[in-house]
């Protein structure tokens, strides 16, 4: 007992330490994790100047309730502007004329009760990409919402109707909501801040001490491995935590909102924190034994760009092709990034969701710890 | 006394590359252990092996009588270290720098302990400043209390003053000087000849990873000569004359090395003179010629075939002369 009660103490110990070191730097450690993301959120989500109105023309081929409901919630936003509702033939003369930058045509099988996704068609010309690029975030969005799969043509082709595929709506209530693509990606960055930040606490500071001595010198002392790890763990998840709050507070003050209000932020900081908690871990893992700082910042973004991008930070899961999908659903950053998004989004969070997404990211955290426990070695 | 530290016949490889090849020695408790060698000679890898921080590809380590990696965390409580870099956490104060490794010790009184330690390194007034803003000795000094907040019974430092100047390295050689006294086992390895000479009770002398000899310094140096040693430096393409007129007409048992030539000799002046003459009349260019007691340099030549040349260089005489004003 007195083992285990030493091994928290001296983790503590190693906690209090970097958490030190953290604060000493703190203003070129904040610098260097929160840059890219907000880069990504401000360029990307063109957070201040939204190209909105963006003209439409929509092809009807369903023509039915859930069709027509789709259709109002993209008129109910300013991010597009649909001028016609009309035929094929006369939407692409519009797309071809220039007097709409996308034609969106929805598939007959919209809303048909059956349990493959529907399918939009969307055209554009990719001259017009610049322009139709908001509008085409805008509706893969709302298209998820609606539990439909995009299926985009870049040039103007000859119209080639889909046949007819028999589909199920999963339609998800957005208690209306006023979603942007701005708003979407902001989960997406949160997430991306979570893995920048575990990166630089945890992994990094290994290799640092490394290669300082820092590491040989705690390794004279009675601390276990066990405890370096778990300071290094937490401390690694405090640090993404605190970039969450100030990348938050940044995206409050440039416009963004959570609809489910307090308590969703406090979910919010609570999935940040077992998602990062993983990672941090998986930082570790991967920097156990590596000497040099260049490889582990090449091996590290091996490891989480393709998670973060994967995860639908950036696009949603149902516009990814089926071998995309697969990862998805094994991504632990797609679940934190689906709990964001529905705090912030939705306003909701529902019971079954907070189990699921819970019980994998501390699955993950509890996997990555077993794998730092046996590749991290204390000696030299 | 007591042995503290066995080892017993440890080898280290690294892949084909043998850093330590069966190094057997025992530290007697209370004494200063210099293990003396060059740069890659094996100390640190040996001292890493005893530490149990590196482990021993074969051999064993018994320290206070116990296996030193069966019984890791009772002898990591025993045993300080001071690392040949100066490691502290330079964006922490020094107290803080104190304060953690007092508590991965489990230090009860921790703040009262880190003031001792800070008194003791002289550096109470800079508590609060940061490590990486002290000067090298200070952070060295540093280096030094931290390894010992847990009043260990056996302290370790690796080169303890390669890089210092000699104004620290005097008042480095006498904290040692004065943690012996109080009972403290005290390993170092060193690089410099003097320093050996002047701190330790025995001497390891190492190279290659074997050890070539052991013993108090006086002993070691009966190994070059009961005697004096005639030392002559003269340009290299006249080494081999020198040595055959030497060896020849004076009957001298002759070591060459580069520019130099040894050979142990009864401090005579008389014969001084005449192989003074000897050369001078066979022409040969002499640079400095005399007589001096072995030193351990003179031991390593003879070990090694080779001199151990510090970092300082020829200045051992300067530095000689200081010690001998710091005494």
């Amino acid at each position: 007992m007195m083992g285990i009660e030493n091994t928290f103490i001296d983790a503590y110990t190693i906690f209090r330490r970097e958490m030190l070191v953290f604060k000493s730097n703190i203003r070129a450690n904040t610098a260097r994790a929160l840059i890219f993301p907000l880069i990504i959120l401000i360029f990307f989500g063109n957070l201040g100047s939204t190209s909105s109105n963006v003209p439409i023309a929509v092809v009807n081929l369903a023509n039915n309730p859930q069709s027509l409901q789709f259709i109002n919630t993209l008129e109910s936003h300013s991010a597009v502007s649909i001028k016609a509702i009309t035929n094929e033939n006369s939407a692409m003369t519009m797309l071809g004329s220039g007097s709409v930058y996308v034609v969106l045509v929805i598939a007959p099988d919209f809303g048909s009760p059956s349990s493959s996704a529907t399918s939009i068609y969307e055209y554009y010309s990719s001259s017009d990409i610049t322009d139709a690029g908001s509008a085409l975030s805008f509706i893969q969005l709302q298209a998820s919402n609606f539990g439909a799969h995009i299926i985009s043509r870049s040039s103007v082709q000859s119209l080639s109707l889909p046949s007819a595929t028999s589909s199920a709506v999963k339609e998800v209530s957005l208690s209306g909501t006023k979603a942007s693509y701005e708003e979407f990606l902001v989960a997406g960055v949160l997430a991306m801040i979570v893995v920048f930040g575990t990166m630089f606490g945890g992994g990094f500071s290994v290799i640092t001490d490394r290669q300082l001595g820092t590491m040989k010198a705690f390794f004279i002392t009675p601390v276990t491995k066990t405890s370096i790890i778990l300071g290094k763990m937490f401390s690694g998840t405090l640090q993404a935590v605190l970039y969450v709050i100030v990348t938050l507070i940044i995206a409050f003050m440039l416009g963004s909102s959570v609809a489910m209000g307090i308590i969703g932020i406090v979910w919010i900081f609570l999935l940040s924190f077992v998602v990062a908690l993983g990672f941090s871990a998986l930082s570790i893992a991967l920097a156990a034994n590596l000497k040099k700082v260049e490889l582990y910042a090449i091996i590290a973004n091996v490891f989480t760009l393709p998670l973060w991008f994967l995860s639908g930070a950036f696009f949603p899961a149902s516009s990814m092709p089926a071998w995309m999908r697969v990862i998805n659903a094994v991504d632990p950053l797609t679940y934190a990034v689906n709990g964001i998004r529905s705090i912030m989004l939705n306003g909701t969070y529902p019971l079954s969701m907070i189990a699921l997404q819970f019980s994998v990211l501390i699955g993950f955290a509890i996997v990555m710890f077993v794998i730092c426990l046996k590749s991290f070695k204390n000696t030299i | 006394m007591e042995d503290i530290i066995k080892v017993n016949n440890i080898i280290k490889k690294f892949g084909n590359f043998t850093a330590v090849d069966g190094i057997t020695f025992s530290v007697k408790k209370g004494e200063i252990f210099g293990i003396l060698g060059p740069n890659g000679a094996g100390k640190t890898t040996a001292i890493n092996m005893i530490l149990g921080i590196l482990r021993v590809t074969s051999g064993s380590i018994l320290i206070d009588g116990m296996d030193n990696i069966k019984h890791a965390t009772e002898i990591k409580n025993m045993i300080g270290f001071m690392t040949q870099e100066t490691v502290v956490d330079a964006e922490l104060t020094a107290y803080k720098n104190l304060e953690i490794f007092a508590d991965l010790y489990h230090i009860k009184d921790v703040d009262s302990r880190v003031m001792e330690s800070l008194r003791d390194g002289g550096l109470t007034d800079f508590a609060n400043s940061k490590a990486g803003s002290f000067s090298g000795g200070m952070q060295r000094r540093l280096n030094l209390v931290k390894s010992m907040i847990h009043q260990p019974k056996i302290l370790i430092l690796d080169e303890p003053t390669t890089g210092l100047d000699v104004q620290n390295r005097v008042d480095m050689w006498k904290r040692i000087k004065a943690l012996a006294k109080n009972g403290v086992t005290v390993i170092l390895t060193t690089q410099y000849l003097e320093e050996a000479d002047q701190l330790c009770n025995r001497i390891a002398i190492i190279d290659h990873g074997k050890i070539k000899a052991l013993g108090t310094a006086s002993e070691l140096k009966k190994l070059v000569s009961n005697e004096s040693i005639l030392d002559i430096v003269t340009d290299e393409s006249s080494v081999n004359k020198v040595s055959a007129i030497l060896s020849k007409e004076f009957k001298l048992q002759v070591t060459e090395n580069i520019d130099r030539v040894n050979a142990p000799i009864k401090a005579d002046i008389a014969l001084l003179s005449k192989i003074i003459a000897s050369l001078t009349k066979n022409k040969i260019q002499i640079i400095s010629i005399g007589i001096h007691l072995p030193t351990l340099d003179d031991v390593f030549i003879k070990l090694t075939g080779s001199g151990l040349r510090d970092a300082l260089g020829e200045q051992q005489s300067n530095r000689a002369r200081i010690m001998n004003m710091g005494r």
